[in-house]
């Protein structure tokens, strides 16, 4: 810690620059079948923006990319290829939103007449119907004319986000559902029918708005595309989302693949699609994200995180690398301190790195589950009498078995998070399950329903301890904090003292009055 | 009594097994070959050594050895926690009677030969495997009835007894004398040779679950026998903290079992007391000159 703060305080360490920043991992899955011999798969992807950084770009793909293209405000990939049949364009990204909230001077005031460029942003269309006499009724009555934008926008904002979600009925798939008027008429709507909504209001007052598509970076599973309007005042574009209660700002979280009322991935009329989109928490280096070199971080650690990410090592990889001696402390802790008896000294800490990805009520359920397959695979194998490791082999087959079961089983019910199930130890559940039957049979049920227990408590602070986001960042940047990790280890491992289990295991030697020495 | 007075597993660990158990030597306790082999040219009793079989050239040989037996023990030199072990007898036909009423045959017992040999018993990857005369339980505790063979666990410090305990195997613990499995462990005042307090499974204990008898009070048979047997089997050791099981014979004999460099710490629980007083007494006369460290009895 001292180190840490000589460093920012005295060797010109700049910590907002240089320190690794929560990032996602953004991948977009397109799974197409044609029957066409010349296919295209086009996508609006996302772009660096003033509060949007996108690091590195992986592509893999069936179909060759051919383009990408500005167009608007949007940036376009396609992909072509010449086979029919089935195939995949999968593309993925690290992302580092900025949480942005915008002040809005309360005097603004629509100004006179728009420049010709934000004439598109005040149409009325077919679903935003801006000029109808009903929405032209509401947007008065919200907003005066005259009124400041500020207010005006914060009125709208709220009567859309009031507005109840849609029932479902058997029409909720026509466009017409979901357009301005419908949802203004019913006084219901989807998230869609709603922004639509709030975009025919705001251009009726005359702002340049326009819907934006995207995803919200919220956790690992399946994401669903999200929609919110973006409403031109000055110089800027400010985010709207009443869905997601972001007045005026980003909150870290909105990730804009399309700008406009159109699709994000299409493709030439013979092809169907499926798009699935998946985001996951990570790690990335801003500074270079931005600058795309080294520059003044490589003067410190992050450089070295730097070069390793070049050399093909993710700044994720080394972020569990560098939380491992953490999970290990805290497994000392657990055993010397505590005094908790779990199924090896390893197995909380490795599984707790399954944990940080598949999230720690999957990988609980998994643990129990896996040693449950293994166990019983046990049982069926006695009475076949087989040696010990022919046995083994047998009990490590059933534990990849069973985590490929569950992980295929998540992705197929639409979880990728739950595809990352590969990462448990195999290896180290299977002894698990071997201490598991060992203690059954040396010291009985009831043992190893408490050892059980205390597995999973230990499993749970591990996790907790490695999943903090913020001690992740504070050891990437300040690596030496290792040390400090030494220091505390070298000082359990000198201390004698009664473990806390060991206070309730012999509360009533403690408590027993002192006896004449009979021996 | 205080907390001061436990001993835990840390202070186990570090001020007694790394200082006063030197790793060199663990060898000859945790390997049941060497210890037995150590102890009786030491004079010390132990149960008879019909074979050892270390590969299986030998499996196919114990069958033959086996043939000509009524009762005997398999078990594995490096077993975990008691795991591995059979305990077998009178014959039954071709076979013989297992403690849970299992008839084994020949082919069982090569099967458990194969399987202790590829180690999984033992605190290792292979492992030898023993077989030895059975020893018929004789009277422990005066007038208390015995399922299985019961233990008297005796923690010697540089040879000289601080703490024992009776380990009193019940039909829970299915006769075996484990202290995890359900046996009543039953703490004995070192002078006296008296049971003074018992433990099962965290419990206190003032009378025995199953035949309702009072645990303490009861004179624990061949007593200072069991002491100096204990004494003797430690001074064959080059290893100062052990915990030395001892049974006893049906001739009134004691014979030691067991030797463990590491022994369990419930043995407080059986006794209501801590063990550091007593270690620290013998450690501090130790290292008074011209002491011989037997005060404690």
């Amino acid at each position: 810690m001292a180190v840490a703060m000589y460093r920012v305080s005295r060797a010109d360490y700049d910590v907002d620059r240089i320190a690794p920043s929560e990032a996602h991992r953004v991948r977009v899955l397109v799974r197409y079948e044609t029957a066409s011999d010349e296919t295209w798969v086009r996508a609006c992807l996302p772009q660096n923006e003033t509060d949007l950084f996108l690091g590195m770009r992986w592509t893999d793909s069936d179909l060759i990319a051919v383009s990408e293209e500005y167009r608007g405000s949007n940036r376009l990939v396609e992909w072509q290829g010449e086979t029919e049949g089935s195939g995949k364009v999968e593309t993925s990204f690290t992302v580092i939103a900025r949480n942005v909230a915008y002040e809005i001077d309360p005097s603004f005031r629509v100004p006179g007449p728009p420049p010709e460029a934000m004439l598109p942003f005040l149409e009325t269309t077919e679903l935003i119907q801006a000029g109808h006499p009903a929405i032209a009724a509401l947007a008065a009555k919200l907003a005066p004319a005259g009124s400041p934008a500020v207010d005006a926008l914060r009125r709208i904002y709220d009567f859309c986000r009031a507005l109840p979600p849609a029932r479902p009925s058997g029409d909720t798939a026509h466009p017409r559902a979901s357009d301005a008027l419908a949802t203004l008429e019913s006084q219901e709507g989807s998230d869609l029918g709603r922004i639509r909504l709030f975009t025919a209001l705001a251009r009726r007052q005359g702002l340049p708005t326009r819907l934006v598509q995207g995803v919200v970076m919220d956790s690992g599973l399946q994401a669903e595309l999200v929609v919110w309007a973006e409403v031109r005042l000055g110089t800027a574009w400010i985010p709207f989302h009443p869905a997601g209660d972001l007045f005026a700002r980003t909150g870290g979280t909105l990730v804009p693949f399309a700008r406009g009322d159109l699709p994000i991935v299409e493709a030439d009329p013979e092809t169907s699609l499926e798009v699935r989109y998946e985001v996951e928490r990570s790690f990335a280096v801003r500074g270079r994200l931005v600058e795309g070199g080294f520059s003044k971080a490589s003067t410190s650690w992050l450089g070295l995180w730097g070069a390793l990410e070049e050399a093909g090592i993710s700044v994720d990889m080394q972020r569990i690398l560098m939380m491992i001696p953490f999970g290990a402390f805290v497994s000392v802790l657990i055993r010397n301190v505590l005094g908790l008896r779990t199924f090896g000294f390893y197995m909380p800490l490795l599984i707790a790195i399954a944990a940080t990805r598949v999230g720690i009520g999957w990988t609980l359920a998994a643990f129990l589950f896996v040693i449950g397959i293994v166990c019983l695979t046990r049982v069926a194998a006695r009475p076949m009498r087989l040696l010990h490791f022919p046995l083994q082999g047998i009990m490590l087959t059933a534990a990849v078995l069973a985590i490929t079961g569950l992980a295929a089983a998540g992705t197929l019910a639409g979880s990728f998070r739950l595809a990352h199930l590969t990462f448990l130890p195999v290896v180290v559940l299977t002894i698990a399950t071997e201490k598991f039957a060992n203690i059954i049979e040396e010291e009985g049920p009831l043992e190893v329903l408490k050892v059980t227990l205390m597995s999973m408590v230990a499993i749970v602070l591990c996790f907790l301890v490695m999943d903090s986001w913020t001690l992740q960042a504070f050891v990437l940047t300040f690596p030496e904090s290792l040390l400090s990790v030494l220091l505390l280890e070298i000082l359990i491992g000198t201390w004698s003292g009664l473990r806390l289990m060991e206070y309730f295991r012999f509360s009533r030697v403690i408590a027993a009055p002192a006896r004449a020495d009979g021996g | 009594m205080g907390s001061r007075q436990v001993l835990g597993m840390n202070w186990r660990e570090r001020e007694l097994i790394a200082e006063l158990n030197p790793r060199r030597h663990h060898n000859l306790a945790d390997d049941k070959i060497l210890t037995k082999k150590l102890l009786a040219a030491a004079g010390v009793p132990v149960p008879r050594t019909i074979a050892v079989v270390e590969d299986t050239r030998g499996v196919a040989h114990a069958g033959q050895v086996v043939g000509g037996l009524g009762h005997f023990v398999v078990k594995p030199a490096r077993g975990r926690a008691g795991s591995g072990i059979a305990v077998l007898g009178p014959r039954v036909g071709d076979g013989w009677c297992g403690s849970s009423g299992v008839v084994w045959d020949e082919g069982d017992i090569r099967r458990l030969l194969v399987d202790i040999l590829s180690g999984e018993y033992a605190m290792r990857t292979w492992d030898r495997a023993m077989i030895e005369e059975r020893i018929h339980a004789g009277p422990v505790l005066d007038g208390l009835p015995a399922i299985g063979l019961p233990d008297i666990r005796v923690i010697t410090v540089h040879g000289v007894p601080v703490m024992s305990m009776v380990r009193f195997p019940t039909s829970r613990s299915a006769g075996k004398a484990n202290l995890h499995l359900g046996a009543i462990g039953i703490g004995i005042d070192l002078g006296t040779g008296m049971t003074i307090a018992a433990t099962c499974r965290g419990r206190v204990l003032t009378h025995h679950p199953e035949t309702g008898r009072r645990l303490s009070g009861l004179k624990v048979a061949a007593w200072n026998d069991v002491i100096e047997t204990a004494r003797s089997a430690a001074g064959a050791f080059p290893l100062a903290y052990l915990g030395i099981d001892i049974s006893i014979t049906h001739e009134g004999r004691p014979v030691v079992l067991e030797v463990n460099t590491r022994p369990g710490l419930e043995i407080q629980n059986a006794n209501l007391r801590g063990l550091r007083p007593g270690i620290a007494r013998v450690l501090a006369e130790m290292e008074e000159p011209g002491r011989s460290g037997d005060a404690l009895t």
